[in-house]
């Protein structure tokens, strides 16, 4: 820079300091500042894996479960499958003979799940996996539920014996089968596939599935559903049950192996990477959030509705059996290249209800639906054609689980 | 004075940064079984290395002080970084293991600041830009750093590449330019999703060819700061 245009630019000096040198620090000024906030936000990226996420221990038992021999690696095919808010309510106990399942009476979820219908279901979803597992890696396996009528925890046990191995695609499926909370495409699945997935109840009596694939039902059971969920977020004992469940933080993550993560909630890319950058929500924007999803995203873009039916819901052994068939059903949707999320906001309000011995407000109108006398609602699920993969949840893996 | 304090702090320097070597040898041997004295790190055997190699920046820096040839404000304001970031960085590598060798990096670094305080101030005032760059880099490489191994590797490059462009050689303002847009740009472009490498980006890029201006229009300093032996 010289000569007559040095004035010009810099502008005239006042006190000794220049205009350009006023506007030069100025902007280094706030250069540094930018600076100090994006290292914290790095920081915070690298806390909350935004580059890359399941990379971390919690996800092992993802890419391991295949390696895992023995008894122990039934286990670790069991330990991969659906629970209720991912809270992996199992203990398995190991014998030469045999493998005991039983519940993790900790690892509830409050009064989002009062009579435990949540937690068996995803029990016996564990118990399919495990089952599966079993016929693949070349055992017989006999399933005994509730074998013991003084231990309620006991929930099944695993009589195994060695025979031929036979795989099948269900197993194949379990490392890949993720609750998909994200969109579906605007496409029908056609009832060629329903029918199959209805054929996978076989021996799963006295459970059986029901679907709902006309705009007027699914209408009536999304509008229900978005009703519970709102009712939920509305009941602070119910709302902090649920906010317990969220793992935040890349920490909290690996620290629990468990949970609900940010990468799980089936948003884009770059809304996800914001949302891991941005403080951690509070619970009612997490509630809010949630019941926003419900009604824009999960509802609005199922292609259809399924139901878990039992005789008796409150019946753990028809509970069991109920997630097994679900579980099959996951699986099968999965090896189709489909995406399903669980539902079960209307039978959370219609345990809490039937807890605080309230007057039943979402039970009259989930039985109209269901219109099946005799059967009443297990487990609500959607199935739909997925816009984005499903993500791993973090799993504690079948070393923390064998007791 | 200066002397003697150099001498001191290099004396604390090369105690801490080979302290600071075993305690990641030991992070990454046997970093499991020490629980919450090692931090309870999930991945005990990368934060080891990372932090024997940090530790080895600061026993350089602690020869560098020890061989006497400080000559200039910028030459000793290098010198505190090379103690004084892995004495922090550190810190959140090796749990309670750190305690001992952080405190005598960082008391080391003091003691170089302190001998001159108004060379580095004035060193690091000069080089202001270029140090905001260097920063940005090393948020690059932060960010990558739960990457998977290919994408590791270059955020970790592009991250580097962007710290050194504005120190590259006088003479070399092309080659300086290249190598912050190289370290910048295809990055950033392939993890645009993150947005956070945008902003950096967009933020190395101005800091960056500002440093770079900067450099290449003032001469080196003709006259280098000597302090008394």
């Amino acid at each position: 820079m010289g000569g007559p245009s040095d004035d010009a630019v810099t502008g005239p000096a006042v006190g000794g300091v220049s205009r350009r040198g006023v506007l030069r620090a100025g902007g280094v000024g706030v250069l540094t500042v930018a600076v100090v906030g994006v290292g914290g936000l790095s920081y915070r990226a690298y806390d909350n894996e935004v580059r890359d996420p399941a990379q971390g221990h919690a996800f092992d038992a993802w890419r391991q479960w295949r390696e895992e021999r023995g008894y122990p690696g039934l286990a670790a095919a069991a330990v991969l499958a659906a629970s209720p808010h991912n809270t992996q309510p199992w203990l398995f106990r190991v014998h030469d003979d045999r493998i005991d399942l039983y519940a993790d009476s900790a690892r509830g979820l409050g009064t989002l799940d009062p009579f435990g219908r949540e937690m068996h279901v995803g029990l016996g979803c564990a118990l399919e996996n495990l089952a599966l597992a079993a016929a693949a890696r070349g055992y017989d396996a006999h399933v005994a539920v509730r074998p013991d009528p003084a231990d309620p925890l006991l929930v099944a046990r695993v009589d195994l014996a060695r025979g031929t191995a036979r795989g099948s695609a269900l197993y194949d499926a379990i490392g890949d089968r993720h609750t998909n909370r994200g969109p579906y495409r605007d496409s029908e699945v056609p009832a060629g596939i329903l029918a199959a997935l209805t054929a996978l109840t076989g021996d799963a009596a006295p459970a059986s599935v029901a679907w709902f694939t006309t705009a007027d039902a699914k209408h009536r059971l999304s509008d229900l559903m978005v009703t519970a969920a709102e009712a939920i977020v509305a009941d602070e004992q119910q709302s902090r049950d649920g906010f317990g469940c969220l793992r935040s933080s890349g920490d909290s993550i690996e620290r629990h192996k468990d949970g609900l993560t940010l990468d799980g909630q089936g948003l884009n890319a770059p809304i996800t990477a914001a949302a891991k950058l941005l403080p951690a929500t509070s619970r009612t924007s997490g509630d809010r959030f949630w019941v926003a999803q419900t009604r824009t995203v999960h509802t609005r873009t199922a292609a259809a509705y399924g139901m878990i039916l039992t005789p008796d819901p409150r019946d753990p052994a028809q509970r069991l059996a109920g997630g097994r068939l679900l579980q099959r059903i996951h699986l099968a949707v999965t090896a189709r290249g489909l995406a399903m999320q669980h539902m079960n906001q209307i039978t959370e309000r219609i345990d809490r209800d039937r807890s605080l011995a309230r007057p039943a407000q979402f039970e009259p109108a989930l039985s109209a639906l269901v219109a099946q006398p005799g059967r009443q609602t297990l487990a609500t699920f959607r199935i739909g054609y997925p816009v984005r993969a499903g993500r791993r949840s973090p799993r504690r893996p079948a070393a923390e689980v064998i007791r | 004075m200066n002397a003697r304090r150099d001498r001191s702090a290099a004396r604390l320097g090369l105690v801490g940064g080979a302290l600071g070597v075993v305690a990641g040898l030991v992070q990454a041997v046997a970093g499991r079984e020490l629980g919450s004295w090692a931090g309870d790190k999930a991945d005990p055997v990368p934060l080891g290395l990372l932090t024997v190699a940090l530790s080895a920046v600061a026993v350089a820096a602690g020869l560098v002080l020890y061989a006497g040839s400080v000559t200039t404000g910028g030459r000793r304001a290098a010198l505190v970084a090379g103690l004084a970031v892995p004495g922090l960085m550190c810190l959140s590598t090796v749990g309670r293991l750190w305690w001992i060798p952080g405190a005598l990096l960082l008391l080391a670094a003091g003691t170089v600041v302190a001998a001159a305080p108004t060379a580095v101030a004035r060193a690091v005032a000069d080089a202001w830009l270029g140090v905001l760059t260097t920063v940005l880099g090393a948020c690059f490489v932060v960010v990558a750093a739960t990457a998977r191994p290919v994408l590791l590797v270059f955020g970790a490059a592009s991250g580097l590449a962007v710290a050194a462009a504005p120190w590259l050689g006088h003479r070399l303002r092309p080659v300086a330019l290249l190598v912050l847009v190289l370290g910048a740009v295809p990055f950033a472009a392939i993890t645009w999703w993150t947005l956070l490498t945008l902003v950096i980006a967009v933020l190395a890029l101005v800091a960056g060819l500002a440093a770079i201006r900067d450099r290449h229009r003032h001469s080196p300093a003709p006259n280098p700061v000597r302090y008394p032996r």
